[in-house]
């Protein structure tokens, strides 16, 4: 600038009168030394720990990076086969579970109608007086039940050792998973003789058939099965996948094909899928010899009336030629025998289709600790209720909570003397509960799992506890030890599992031989065998029984429940899982049920108008929601909404009815491209046009230099699934505040990333498409909102980022006023970090004030990481060892990132690809961000 | 200079933020104990990174430990009352504190180690510290201070090298 110099002018403003009006009154800052310095650990630079994810049976290798003794991210383990690095929405909002302000911070004792803290060594000598008490002349409890979630390793021994010792009953442990996928369970034990889930290898089918299996939300094993699908995703010959079930969910919305069934339809449709694979008729080659006995065993075909035969007949074709493939389902809210049914149905279409041993493997499942079946659940109720229960242990079990209604849950609560929980929190089930023991976070346990046959997952702490909470198995321990219970000689949790470990890992072939190669493995994480799946052989007695039908419901509601990949309905859920909006309807911070257009329009419904939905077994009250992709006789509500319990079990009627009210939804995003092609679908062999308008090469600035690196990024929209997790990710590393409810009604989120979708309506519901667009700032080279920045407070740096500098930001806004991308967003309230959610804050990252401006960064502190290692090692920066928290994270690797000078890398080889465009080309803001089109893949 | 009024508000902000961000600079009476950087660094030559040991491998440089202080005052002028204090805290099992001297705003991240691989020395920040019986503040540790080394020695000069 010409004659007075920015910075000139800055000191000489600063100098008069302002800086002389403040006055300095804080007191000096204290530095505090350590006593004796941890071995390590340097303050300023990360540690690494590898453990394990506990947020779902999955069982997920995790790497916590921690800080100053603080874990501020979670990140798959690489070495391990199940996330191989990556990690879902879920498993990094962990870390907020960890930080949760309401856990638990002591233990708590029932005095009246109270809960009051006491003290670790007095609630247990209490405790173990009052069971002391309670043992009968052979020394045990005949009343006493331990009720707790799936634990495949050490936990799950401790608790099953505890409860033979002290309990008398057979069954006196149940364990209680409430998302198991039971059917499917069920279905293998009777068709195989194998009560297990299968493990999937869908990087080898070649074509995809989900009954409604949300496989790339929640079902089974999400990370690993998002990427084996997108595997096979972004070439020519990709794998199809078909999608059967009243709702597009956002598993359906990646799908080629969509059969939209009428709700509770499903089994119908596998039965004449089944059947038509089986006829004669059709020719489809290498049947198993048990065909002809699977076809006899085939109930009289019924007319169907959501799908045609002729869809019918097409699918099966597809599958007899593309092989191998996989057909996935049900889902976890499928039950009873029309559940087992369909779980039957579907695995005899995999067992004709020759996928087993191939994408569909049994033999694999962890068979540690499985769920118990439902009826031992409801017999340990139906005992409750009767009085014969007397002590109920709870091990992070919440009945009350999770259990529809209809169980009386509360009621056979109340009949028992004595409930003890071990949980996390002061969930339903804990409050009327009589000694409340708070577990450790599983980030600051050490325990071992299998998560399946020939695998052992460790886990070990990766701060230290945050509250006075003790380790459920170490208190059965204790209580063990002071009751001098036969046959538990243990008195350390951790040597115990140790041990068990140990042994487990010499099995499966890791050398142990020295401390160092113990450390060694534990720090990996993960042993590894090998186990080959089975080919399971068909029990062909009991086959018609099992693949019982009735008759298509009616025509007229019927309550249908989905899963989602966040947690929005779910008011346990961490802040988020909660904010992050839901990617197909844009709700967050609520629950809601969904209705057809027609549905709607016949009943006069608007989006946000407060309904009333009533069973046969109870009545609640939802938001209603305008969906463009269901069938006009479901009723979608999503599967973690409280309301469900009321409501039973999804598949049967509901009546609805207007309550006049209407409920503040929190929606966000517009499901339209407003005519232009943004999220691009091409067929194939096509290329995605070229969009025209202005002049080419004319930039609104110059395009700079680039001396060193430009950093770019590649967005294979073939390969994303719209999981989100990039967006939690980017939550979690970037220090972004939750805002809240009435904030994102404002449209006032803060997500530097997040992904829009738009629904381009076809001729009929099913030809509807779903069309889902990562956005975040694309670091344009001509970047719109560089110029208009009246204090340069953003600008374009050496390496391609556009960069925002928070201190220099005076909050004028005229940056998002000119973002063709809306990448920009801004504070409009200082962040509130709710204690001890302050405690995740990365360090590495400025928290933001009030009046200031931010959006993507590319990570940059995670770039300028790279760079400092590069640096120290001599040595230039390699492709693929600069990852954003977003690519970092991506389960189907849809996310590439890295230098576009150098012309090998992976993101310049992906931005060359025949199927690239660059988001609103026509603008001539150069962004640093290619897309790759969607491939149509018809055929 | 069309600049000049969209420049003002800001100038008078960023000014007034400034003042806000920095604690009052510890005077000598603010010390816990008279330690004196003379006598360690000065009269007994003990290099900067004895006790600041992390300077070179992370971004803190790091104070040092008590227990390192008691390695050498187990034996060493144990009759001064700030050794007796420090020898009496350790014991304890409490930390002895400092006021801090040198600091820059939350929003600046400063790396130590970068700084040092490049050559710059501690005194080029600090002051010679091997000469002060009491710490002082020799430098502002403003920003014009930071960029005018960096344009000297053709160190990078994008914002994003400090402001992340």
């Amino acid at each position: 600038m010409p004659g007075i110099g920015r910075r000139f002018f800055l000191k000489v403003v600063s100098a008069t009168g302002v800086a002389a009006a403040c006055s300095p009154s804080h007191a000096p800052e204290k530095l505090i030394p350590l006593l004796n310095p941890p071995e390590n650990l340097v303050p300023g630079k990360p540690l690494f720990y590898r453990t394990v994810c506990r947020g779902c049976g999955a069982g997920c290798g995790v790497t916590a990076r921690s800080r100053e003794g603080r874990v501020v991210k979670l990140e798959g383990n690489p070495d391990d086969p199940i996330s191989a690095g990556a990690l879902c929405a879920r498993g990094q909002a962990e870390l907020q579970g960890l930080y949760a302000p309401d856990r638990l911070r002591g233990p708590l004792a029932r005095q009246g109608d109270e809960l009051k803290p006491l003290p670790w060594a007095a609630a247990l000598a209490q405790l173990g007086g009052l069971l002391g008490k309670l043992r009968g002349s052979d020394g045990r409890i005949a009343g006493l039940r331990l009720l707790s979630r799936c634990e495949p390793g050490s936990a799950g021994a401790v608790q099953r050792s505890f409860a033979s010792a002290l309990g008398a009953a057979k069954n006196a442990r149940v364990v209680f998973e409430p998302r198991d996928l039971a059917s499917l369970r069920a279905a293998n034990m009777k068709l195989f003789g194998r009560a297990e889930l299968p493990v999937l290898a869908l990087s080898r089918a070649r074509s995809v058939v989900s009954f409604g299996a949300d496989f790339l939300e929640t079902w089974l094993s999400p990370v690993e099965q998002a990427r084996g699908l997108m595997a096979g995703r972004g070439e020519p010959d990709r794998t199809r996948l078909t999608w059967i079930s009243p709702r597009l969910s956002m598993s359906g919305a990646n799908a080629d094909t969509w059969l939209c069934t009428a709700p509770g339809e499903e089994l119908q449709v596998a039965l004449e899928l089944l059947r038509w694979l089986l006829d004669p008729v059709n020719q489809v080659a290498a049947l198993p010899p048990e065909a002809a006995a699977i076809r006899a065993a085939l109930p009289p075909p019924r007319p169907l009336r959501g799908v045609s035969p002729e869809q019918v007949a097409h699918l099966g074709r597809e599958l007899s030629l593309r092989r191998p493939s996989a057909l996935l389902g049900p889902p976890a809210s499928a039950s009873g025998a029309e559940g087992r049914a369909l779980a039957a149905a579907v695995q005899l279409c995999n067992l004709v289709l020759g996928n087993f041993g191939k994408s569909m493997q049994l033999g694999l499942g962890s068979e540690l600790d499985a769920p118990s079946p439902e009826e031992d659940l409801y017999a340990l109720l139906e005992e409750a209720r009767r009085g014969e229960v007397t002590v109920l242990l709870l091990h992070r079990a919440d009945p009350l909570g999770k259990l529809p209604a209809s169980a009386r849950v509360e009621e056979a609560l109340r009949k028992v003397p004595l409930i003890v929980s071990l949980g996390e929190r002061l969930d339903a089930t804990a409050r009327l509960a009589h000694f409340v023991l708070p577990d450790h976070h599983a980030l600051e346990s050490f325990g071992d799992l299998e998560p399946r046959k020939g695998m052992l997952a460790l886990q070990q702490p990766v701060l230290s506890p945050l509250w006075d909470t003790r380790a459920s198995s170490q208190v059965l321990l204790d209580l063990a030890a002071a009751l001098k219970l036969p046959g538990i000689a243990d008195k350390d949790f951790r040597e115990l599992s140790k041990a068990r470990w140990q042994a487990g890992a010499k099995a499966l072939g890791a050398k142990l031989d020295t401390p160092q190669a113990q450390r060694d493995v534990q720090a990996q994480g993960v042993v590894v065998g090998h186990v080959e799946a089975l080919q399971p052989a068909l029990k062909l007695d009991g086959l018609a029984p099992l693949l019982f039908t009735k008759p298509s419901p009616a025509e007229g509601l019927h309550l249908v429940a989905f899963a989602t990949a966040l947690a929005n309905a779910d008011p346990e859920a961490p802040g988020w899982l909660r904010e992050v909006p839901d990617v197909l309807t844009g709700v967050s911070w609520s629950s809601w049920a969904e209705l057809s257009q027609a549905t709607a329009q016949r009943l006069g419904v608007k989006t946000g108008d407060l309904l009333a939905l009533s069973t046969d077994q109870g009545k609640a009250e939802l938001a209603a929601l305008i969906s463009p992709a269901l069938h006009d006789d479901a009723v979608a509500v999503p599967q973690d909404a409280p309301e469900l319990r009321a409501l039973g079990t999804p598949g049967r009627a509901v009546r609805l009815e207007r309550t006049g009210k209407t409920f503040p939804l929190a929606l966000t995003g517009r499901a339209s491209q407003e005519g232009r092609d943004l999220a691009r679908v091409i067929a194939e062999g096509g290329a995605p046009k070229r969009e025209q308008g202005h002049e080419q090469g004319r930039t609104l600035v110059a395009p700079h230099e680039h001396p060193q690196h430009r950093w770019a990024m590649s967005i294979d929209l073939d390969k994303c699934t719209g999981c989100q997790a990039c967006v939690v990710a980017c939550y979690a590393e970037n220090n972004l505040p939750v805002v809240g409810p009435q904030a994102a009604r404002e449209g006032r989120l803060m997500a530097w990333l997040r992904i829009q979708r738009s629904v381009e309506k076809g001729a009929s519901l099913e030809a509807s498409r779903v069309a889902l667009l990562p956005s975040l700032c694309q670091h344009c080279d001509a970047a719109p909102c560089e110029p208009v920045c009246p204090v340069y407070a953003t600008y374009h740096t050496p390496e391609g980022l556009n960069a925002q500098v928070y201190n220099r930001c005076i909050g004028t806004r005229y940056c998002a006023n000119n973002c063709p991308y809306d990448a920009r967003v801004f504070n409009w309230e200082d962040p509130v970090f709710v204690e001890p959610l302050q405690m995740q804050l990365n360090p590495d990252v400025s928290v933001r004030s009030k009046g200031v401006m931010e959006k993507c960064t590319f990570c940059v502190q995670r770039i300028r990481f790279a760079e400092g290692t590069a640096r120290d090692e001599g040595r230039p920066v390699r492709d693929g060892e600069v990852t954003p928290a977003c690519v970092q994270t991506c389960p189907a690797q849809a996310l590439v990132f890295g230098d576009a000078k150098d012309p090998k890398s992976r993101v310049a080889l992906a931005q060359a690809e025949s199927r690239g465009y660059r988001l609103l080309e026509e603008v001539n803001t150069l962004p640093a961000i290619a897309y790759q089109a969607r491939r149509g893949g018809k055929g | 200079m069309t600049r000049l009024g969209a420049l003002l508000a800001p100038a008078l902000l960023s000014a007034a933020a400034g003042c806000q961000a920095g604690a009052a600079p510890a005077t000598a009476d603010s010390q816990e104990v008279a330690f004196s950087h003379k006598t360690h660094a000065g009269d007994n030559q003990i290099g900067c990174t004895v006790c600041h040991s992390y300077a070179r491998h992370s971004p803190n440089a790091g104070l040092a430990p008590t227990s390192v202080c008691i390695g050498c005052h187990k034996f060493v002028s144990k009759d001064k009352p700030g050794v007796q204090k420090l020898t009496a805290e350790f014991a304890a099992g409490r930390p002895l504190t400092f006021a801090r001297v040198h600091r820059v705003p939350d929003h600046v991240f400063f790396s130590h180690e970068r700084h040092l691989a490049q050559g710059v020395t501690c005194k080029a920040c600090h002051g010679d510290v091997a000469a002060m019986a009491r710490d002082e503040k020799v430098h502002d540790l403003q920003m014009g201070f930071c960029m005018d080394c960096h344009r000297q020695k053709q160190a990078t000069v994008d914002c994003l090298a400090c402001h992340k």
